[in-house]
């Protein structure tokens, strides 16, 4: 049993006795209301017993009534503790300082972090930091309350939106998140419009400047159409063209149009063969004779078994093989012209629209020349689109 | 004088008997009887004894209003003392009233 909490205070002692009559001595100590507890023997004359150690006088008395004899054993409790303590007072009293030293230290900023920034240069924003008090070896609690010095940062800062300052321990993390600024395009004020291709004017609109042309006015590659100047020889001033300027453009398109036509069509024959997909590999299931079918298209599905939404490297696969006739037709002229002329303004205006040129519409169409040999058809095609042909001057061209 | 005192004694007995019966008492608590507690063979916590007679490591006697109470076992030790419980701890081998086996 161990030991009351009282006796752990106040101190027990462990004692050895040598005595005849174990009982005897129990049943005094118990009289005389002296606490005993843990009596086992050594041998047949010799007890162990625990007391407080404030009744061990007590119990000598009583004990040496009954002609038995005491020893001290052992010592616990609160007695042997403050012994112990005298015996290691200077190690305590050394742990006093070194705890202090420690708390101290724990009281300065040993290190300042920085991150996120990328424009802004480390230095610069340990530089705007110590101006506001935070570096190293400041001591803690002087330290500014960490989302002020953040906002104050932000302040200072150049080109940033938001800096977070946060405090662990001893080091100091500043966090920095840069603006992200709009990208330096050079200024286009003070250019001239000029014409992309040749073109004769159709449509012309300045929002800005002055119209060097006029409509159904024939302008070659590099002209002039919308000056950026403003005013006569004597008052002018540059105020950069800007508007729309639309011309018509000729196309001259050859075609080579063939006079049959194949078609894929799928007879609605299949076979369907089944597989073990393990890994890479398919192994067949399901026996069929080898590929029926002279011309085909094979489709696979596979369907890996998945578990718990987890996949594993096996499953199955299904591959169904469809059989496909191939039909040859043989076009009239008229449908082939048809044919052609239409995919060649798809194909024509898909080109433009490539080009940035989405608003370019195909204002007239005139058939030039129709030459039919024994397999095709030859047709040469005259386009007339009307387009967007006015673009910036590259350089900063400030003739008038 | 004795035979008052035994009809006083018979009397009491029987009062604290009827008691216990009528209020659905523990009996052991009003008579004073020991009670035993024998967890598997190594604890023995008995209530109510009167005074020890003898102890040594191998014997245990007690003296209760009930009877002499011997407890044998081995390596027998006493745990814990208080007022009139004791907690006996050891190779239990045997608990009797009577006499030493």
């Amino acid at each position: 049993m161990p030991a009351p909490i009282l006796a752990r205070i106040g101190g027990f002692v462990r004692v050895k006795c040598v005595t005849s009559d174990a009982a005897q001595l129990i049943e005094l100590l118990k009289k005389q209301r002296l606490d005993v507890w843990d009596v086992s023997f050594v041998d047949e004359a010799t007890i162990l017993l625990s007391m407080h150690a404030r009744h061990f006088l007590h119990v000598r008395a009583v004990v040496k009534r009954s002609q038995s004899r005491l020893r001290i054993v052992q010592k616990h409790g609160w007695l042997v503790l403050r012994k112990q303590v005298k015996r290691k007072k200077w190690w305590l009293i050394g742990i006093i300082p070194a705890v202090l030293l420690f708390a101290l230290c724990m009281s300065f900023i040993w290190r300042v972090e920085v991150s996120g920034n990328e424009r802004l240069s480390e230095q610069q924003i340990r530089a705007v930091a110590g101006a506001h008090g935070l570096e190293r070896l400041v001591w803690r609690f002087r330290l500014p309350d960490p989302t002020m010095l953040g906002k104050q940062l932000q302040r200072k800062l150049p080109g940033v939106s938001w800096v977070g300052v946060e405090l662990r321990g001893v080091v100091v993390k500043i966090t920095v998140v840069e603006a992200r600024l709009p990208e330096n395009k050079p200024l286009i004020q003070g250019h001239h419009l000029v014409a992309r291709t040749s073109a004769v004017v159709s449509q012309l609109f300045a929002e800005r400047g002055k119209p060097l042309v006029s409509i159904n006015q024939r302008v070659r590659k590099g002209d002039v159409l919308i000056s950026g100047w403003v005013g006569n020889e004597e008052h002018n001033r540059l105020v950069g063209a800007r508007g729309m300027v639309k011309g018509l453009i000729w196309y001259d398109i050859h075609m080579r149009m063939p006079l049959t036509r194949t078609w894929k069509t799928m007879t609605g024959q299949q076979s369907v063969r089944n597989y073990l997909v393990i890994g890479h590999k398919a192994v067949r299931i399901s026996a069929q004779e080898e590929r029926p079918f002279q011309r085909y298209l094979t489709d696979r599905q596979s369907e890996p078994f998945a578990i718990l939404g987890r996949q594993w490297p096996f499953g199955t696969m299904r591959e169904t093989v469809r059989e496909i006739a191939v039909d040859t037709v043989r076009l009239h002229p008229a449908e082939a012209k048809k044919i052609a002329i239409t995919q060649a303004r798809l194909h024509f205006l898909r080109n433009l629209s490539k080009l940035r040129l989405s608003e370019a519409v195909i204002r007239k169409q005139q058939l030039l020349v129709q030459k039919q040999t024994k397999s095709h058809l030859q047709l040469r095609v005259f386009f007339e689109v009307e387009q967007p042909i006015a673009e910036y001057t590259t350089e900063r061209a400030l003739e008038k | 004088m004795t035979k008052e005192g035994t009809n006083i004694g018979s009397w009491q007995q029987h009062m604290d008997r009827l008691t216990a019966h009528t209020l659905q008492l523990p009996t052991e608590q009003l008579q004073r009887l020991p009670r035993l507690t024998w967890i598997g063979q190594s604890q023995l916590y008995i209530e109510h004894y009167e005074q020890m007679l003898n102890f040594s490591e191998q014997l245990l006697r007690l003296q209760t209003t009930f009877g002499d109470l011997t407890i044998s076992g081995l390596q027998l030790r006493i745990s814990g003392i208080h007022e009139d419980e004791i907690l006996v701890e050891g190779k239990i081998l045997s608990v009797s009233y009577g006499a030493t086996i």
